[in-house]
């Protein structure tokens, strides 16, 4: 590398700072322009800052954005979340594999045009299985379109500089709404607003397009709605194609022939003529269905706002919030929290109202808040969406809390898989600041560099003071020493979503939603083998069965429900006949699962309940900081047991031996991810015993386990050659109109067969048979 | 002041005081092997967890405060089953050797490496002490044992294995033909008396340990000159009498008494001995039945106790090493005996092995030896000079942990082992795949990663020693190791502190060289 290769380093250096503070933001610099971190440039960066050599390898190597290699041209992300596992991610991942010719350790194909990583989870659940190439997100992939998307995807246009129409008159009756969440922009939203940009410059007529937050129909995506005056029409699953027939049938009347056709095609959902969100009566039952349970707090007229319109924000109540805090001052505003009884959303609802008095009262004059939105469970979004949405409300919900515990200085802590989520933020606190709302309270956005354990809000500050995400044990707490060891307030995403509309509306309000125990709603990303996957928000004490089968519509008539995963990774499983407990921290805890953040990953037949705590296991053991004996051994220990299990080479001995160490990892752990990381094993051994037994016993009762199954092709095989044609191992040849045979020892299990197979002749045996 | 109850026991502390400094007041000893004074609270090894009323997980004493009305318990099942669970969850993440191959082969235990250590230093005195630790007869030996260490010698799947049996009879030959033979330390006098029927080679090694352990000891032999079969029925060019005699020389020498031309049964009954002295060794060899009789006598009252070793209890030795060994545990049993201890346990030395090289290991096995192979004359059984000794030494790969120990009684350096070992740890509890061994070295230290448990106390150190590059966390979770960064050397990132770095590493991951 020459001198001046390295000259960006030194701009970084200028631009965000020498110290060992600014270094993850350094390192995310300088690999974001030379896409990864050479090594001249880390030798550069240690000559010109106080930054050493240790710092620069404890760090870089702790945070998995960090590269050290040089990369392809395009990066394909796997995304590993738990609706992705149960819909096949290892398949499609094995599928580029193949398609890229990697062999071993290799990440990167022999031209160094692509470069394979698994991630984890991208928050978009309900397109499972998803794949990230760059910045485009391909949703709801088969293994077999891989080598498809690939060329589609280098063929793709550049993008074109986005259409806007000239001179068009911001119309206030007429307008396209267009949902623009992270789930429709990868179901192609800009597209469609481009498209219908276009369409209506084309047929003249005088309507807004505006882009608006998350519906949480995240099964329906892209959605639009056309608002004419008090008319509302919805519709689902838009392409760009259908932009203009839309825009001629509602605005114009030529072209209703094409409509038609499209109508038949897509959901359209005629609303009434109601005149607020609350009151429409969707004529369509699934959208009632799916509606109609939910209360909006934390996600108030959802789907209705722009996100980063700060003068609607405040026309629909935004920012009264925080003047009514500053009329109430500190202690009154400490009082309303407490008696509302709002708790953690994060996952250990404690009681945030007691948090905040104990930071207000903390002694100090220079006091942090932190809103944390490294959101890291696997299959749980509703942080992303919420900053997404609804940024100015988690702003103003922050801006409460700062006011309340004495903060001068605000943080948002968002994982870097979110760029959405932090474009929003930052554009928002910047309009905030033009509009002068934050009345001195300074707020700054860092980004995460991958590290789930800094979910951990110890580690959430040794990140954000530019150290290795490590959690420390705790006495002391972060109000009493946090961050660079000042009485510091860390708050959720979702808990500072709720905290004006109680401020708004008063504690009472907010009361009387919930269970005596449990206050106010939750949010939660509903996802897996369930009909209406997406992004609710419903009242404490909802069953979960009326959230699995009234809003999400229970799992495909031909499949079979088995569990409910919820609380992600330090969750557990709810089994199907469980399902009636009503959600609320205490009963989900007697069933051995916890409320967690919000994730609910609905399970069938199919899904191995071992396999599926394995996965999890594999995912915190991934993220272990490596501090504790119990988090860093342990876990993998267990994590080896299983592994058997699932490969049919366990031993006697190893469930007993599995639950015992799972006990002990569990009271032995510095941190909560430690001490949550048993709960997926232990709530499958208590609920599925009898599938653990059965994999000692070398069978996997959903034929689920690679090593304990086989395939075969039964004589309903019409001879289509269809499973010989895509199969990637040629373990099929092919036999035109005749029955097929697989051969089982280059047979790689990978479904592929099954699921191309038109007449339903391939079966999955176990392995002995 | 605060007060706190540990076990029952109240104690007041200042306040800020953690619950490992209060149990350390009341005498109660909590394992640790993260922590360190004067460095902050790790809370990695988690082996000094114990329980605190109301806490439903077990809390680390090494950073939990006490306060005031705190009832902590530090001995119960529960602690002690999480204490063990830990330390066997850091050996199944262990990657090395607490003993060299060679060393266990050895039947008596010598630390073989230190002594190769030694002698590549070219301090004789110093190796001729680590051989005398274990070995009362080296020089006789040197001539005569088939070396099953060499057979076990990691290096001989490599080139060939060390000359261990040639160096240290060489050593042992420099020793006795000086002015002044190493004689080893002895106890002051208990004022026991031992009696040990037969100057064999378990005759005379029970002698030199008893006699070390400070007891008055006594060998009856029938014969004219000490040293039993060996010197009756090995040819004297393998063996020549004045070796055998300079080494019986230095036993005398420590003070035991012999009796010779005396035959047990014939000039004294067993009865006389019994009441004469408080304990008897029967190591006659395979030539006299009594002890084996003997042995199925159960001490009367008021007399003393017999033993038995060697060929006397019908343990035909076909290595005089082994009789060597059987007359160390026999003095064992009767020091114990002696000092009323329980006898019977000889208690098994705690070891970690890491087993079979995996492909490439060898290469950094080889970091710290010297590649040349064996030189002519070692194979050749001719006389070494001191510097051939030393290059031969020097091969030596050093499989062993330099802070395993010596001392069968003493805590080791390594504090994982001797917590092991007094938890009774298992290395075979959880079974896994082991990581690859490596071995880096610095001019004072050596780094072998395989042994670190990750606590982090040589970080903290580089840093309080504002080491320009300093050691880092390399990685995270499962895979977290120690290093230096951005693929430095050592020795560029311990500049001043390697020694200090060593001294606090809790195992043998960091050693002085």
């Amino acid at each position: 590398m020459t001198i001046e290769d390295l000259a960006f380093v030194h701009e970084a250096l200028n631009r965000l700072g020498r110290s060992r503070q600014s270094l993850i933001p350094l390192l995310q610099a300088v690999q974001e322009h030379y896409g990864y971190l050479p090594a001249e440039a880390m030798e550069s960066l240690c000559r010109d800052s106080e930054i050493i050599p240790a710092d620069v390898t404890g760090v870089s190597t702790f945070y998995s954005q960090f590269r050290h290699v040089p990369v392809g041209r395009h990066m394909i992300s796997v995304c590993q979340g738990t609706a992705c596992h149960v819909k096949g991610a290892e398949a499609i991942y094995e599928a580029f594999r193949r398609e890229l010719g990697l062999h071993d350790a290799e990440d990167t194909d022999s031209n160094r045009l692509f470069t394979l990583q698994k991630v984890a989870c991208l928050g978009c659940c309900t397109l499972a299985p998803a794949v990230q190439i760059d910045d485009v997100t391909y949703g709801h992939l088969v293994p077999q379109e891989v080598p498809s998307l690939l060329r589609e995807f280098l063929l793709r246009r550049p993008p074109s500089s986005f259409f806007r129409r000239e001179n068009a008159q911001v119309s206030q009756s007429n307008f396209v709404y267009i949902g623009m969440g992270s789930c429709c922009v990868a179901k192609g939203s800009a597209q469609v607003q481009e498209a219908f940009e276009k369409a209506l410059w084309r047929a003249g007529v005088d309507a807004t397009v505006k882009s608006v937050g998350c519906v949480g129909m995240c099964h329906q995506t892209p959605l639009v709605e056309i608002h004419q005056g008090d008319r509302r029409t919805m519709y689902a699953r838009v392409e760009a194609d259908d932009a203009l027939a839309i825009v001629r049938q509602h605005f114009g009347s030529r072209g209703l022939g094409r409509v038609r056709s499209f109508m038949d095609r897509v959901h359209a959902v005629l609303a009434s003529q109601a005149s607020t969100a609350n009151e429409i009566l969707p004529e369509d039952s699934e959208v009632r269905a799916f509606l109609a349970p939910q209360v909006h707090i934390a996600t108030e007229q959802s789907g209705r706002l722009n996100p980063l319109d700060i003068e609607e924000y405040m026309r629909h109540g935004g920012f009264t919030g925080l003047k009514k805090a500053r009329e109430f001052g500190a202690h009154r505003v400490v009082e309303v929290i407490s008696a509302s009884g709002l708790a953690g959303r994060g996952g250990a609802g404690y009681p945030t109202g007691q948090k905040w008095q104990a930071v207000r009262t903390a002694e100090g004059e220079c006091k942090y808040a932190i809103c944390n939105g490294d959101e890291g469970d696997p299959g749980a979004f509703m942080d992303r969406m919420l900053l997404e949405s609804y940024p100015y409300r988690v702003i103003e919900g922050l801006a409460i809390g700062a006011l309340a515990v004495g903060a001068a200085n605000g943080i948002f802590y968002i994982r870097s898989e979110y760029p959405l989520a932090v474009h929003q933020i930052t554009e928002a606190i910047t309009n905030c600041q033009r509009k002068g709302l934050l009345d001195g309270l300074s707020l700054s956005v860092m980004q995460g560099a991958g590290a789930f354990v800094c979910g951990e809000e110890t580690a959430l500050i040794a990140s954000i003071e530019g150290r290795r995400g490590t959690p420390r044990l705790r006495p002391p707490y972060p109000a009493q020493s946090g961050l660079f060891g000042k009485p510091t307030l860390v708050n959720n995403v979702e808990t500072l979503a709720m905290v004006p509309w109680i401020i708004r509306n008063g504690a009472e309000q907010f009361k009387a939603f919930g269970t005596k125990a449990c206050k106010g709603t939750k949010v939660f990303a509903l996802a897996g083998k369930v009909r209406r996957g997406g992004l609710i928000e419903v009242p404490m004490g909802t069953s979960i069965r009326k959230v699995v089968e009234e809003i999400g519509g229970g799992v495909d008539a031909s499949r079979t429900f088995k569990a409910v995963q919820i609380g992600g990774p330090s969750g557990g499983c709810i089994p199907a006949g469980g399902v009636d407990v009503p959600i609320d921290y205490q009963a989900l805890h007697e069933h051995g699962a916890i409320m967690g953040s919000g994730g609910l990953v609905v399970l069938d037949h199919a899904d191995c309940m071992v396999d599926i705590a394995r996965y999890f296991l594999r995912f915190t053991q991934s993220q272990s900081c490596g501090r504790c004996t119990f988090c860093r051994v342990g876990t993998r220990r267990m994590l080896d047991i299983l592994d058997r299990l699932c490969n049919g080479t366990a031993i006697e001995g190893d469930l007993e031996s599995l639950e015992q160490l799972a006990v002990l990892v569990k009271k032995s752990s510095l941190c909560g991810l430690g001490r949550t990381a048993s709960n997926p094993v232990l709530s499958t051994l208590r609920h599925f015993g009898s599938e653990y037994q059965a994999h000692l016993e070398g069978r996997c009762p959903a034929k689920k386990c690679k090593a304990l199954i086989s395939y075969n092709i039964t004589d309903k095989c019409i001879g289509c050659t269809l499973c010989a044609q895509n199969c990637p191992t040629e373990a099929i040849s092919m036999q035109p109109y005749q029955m097929h045979e697989i051969d089982s020892s280059k047979c790689t299990r990978c479904d592929t067969c099954r699921l191309v197979c038109p007449s339903g002749a391939v079966e999955v045996l176990d392995a002995k048979e | 002041m605060v007060r706190i109850i540990i076990d029952n026991q109240t104690i007041d502390v200042p306040e800020g005081s953690t619950i490992l400094q209060a149990a350390e007041k009341l005498g109660i000893r909590i394992p640790t092997l993260c922590h360190l004074d004067g460095c902050s609270a790790m809370t990695s090894c988690y082996v000094c967890v114990v329980q605190v009323e109301g806490h439903e997980s077990m809390v680390p004493s090494c950073a939990t405060l006490a306060r005031d009305g705190m009832k902590v318990r530090s001995e119960t099942d529960d602690v002690r089953l999480a204490r063990k669970t830990a330390i066997e969850l850091l050996l199944s993440d262990h990657v090395g050797d607490c003993m060299g191959p060679c060393q266990i082969a050895c039947p008596g235990g010598m630390n073989i490496p230190l002594m190769l250590r030694q002698t590549a230093a070219g301090d004789i005195d110093a190796a001729i002490r680590t051989i005398k630790y274990d070995i009362p007869l080296p020089a006789t030996l040197g001539r005569i044992c088939p070396a099953p260490c060499e057979k076990a010698c990691r290096r001989r799947g490599h080139d060939s294995a060390i000359a261990i049996c040639l160096l240290h009879k060489l050593a042992a030959d420099a020793d006795i033909a000086g002015s002044q033979p190493f004689i080893p330390e002895c106890k002051a006098g208990t004022g026991k008396r031992v009696v040990i029927a037969g100057g064999g080679p378990a005759g005379l090694s029970a002698a030199y340990f008893l006699r070390q352990a400070g007891h008055e000891v006594t060998v009856i032999d029938d014969n004219s000159q000490a040293g039993g079969m060996i010197r009756r029925s090995i040819p004297s060019d393998r063996l020549p009498g004045k070796v055998l005699d300079a080494e019986i020389a230095v036993i005398q020498g420590m003070g035991v008494q012999f009796e010779l031309n005396k035959k047990v049964g014939r000039d004294i009954s067993v009865d006389q001995l019994r009441r004469q002295y408080e304990a008897v060794l029967m190591a006659t060899g395979a030539v006299n039945p009594v002890g084996a009789e003997l042995l199925a006598d159960e001490p009367a009252a008021g007399v003393a106790r017999i033993f038995a070793a060697g060929a006397a209890i019908g343990r035909a030795r076909r290595l005089s090493v082994q009789a060597v060994a059987d007359g160390r545990a026999a003095a064992g049993k009767i020091d114990r005996y002696l000092s009323g201890q329980p006898i019977e346990k000889n208690a098994r030395r705690f070891n970690s092995t890491m087993g079979r090289l995996l492909d490439g290991e060898i290469d950094a096995m080889l970091a710290e030896s010297c590649l040349a192979t064996m030189p002519q004359s070692a194979e050749g059984q001719q006389p070494l000079t001191p510097s051939q000794a030393a290059k031969e030494a020097a091969r030596c790969l050093h499989c062993d942990c330099r802070k395993g120990g010596t001392a069968e009684d003493g805590e080791p350096a390594c504090k994982l082992k001797y917590w092991a070992q007094t938890y009774g740890a298992s290395t075979k509890t959880y079974k896994a795949q082991r990581k690859q061994f490596e071995h880096a070295v610095h001019p004072q230290v050596i780094f072998e990663s395989g042994k670190c448990i990750r606590c982090g106390l040589c970080i903290e150190i580089t840093q309080k020693n504002d080491e320009p590059v300093g050691l880092c966390f390399i990685g995270r979770g499962y895979d977290l190791r120690v290093g230096a960064p951005l693929g430095r050397s050592l020795a560029e990132a311990l500049t001043t502190c390697a020694v200090q770095c060593a001294d606090a590493c809790p195992t043998g991951a960091i050693s002085i060289r």
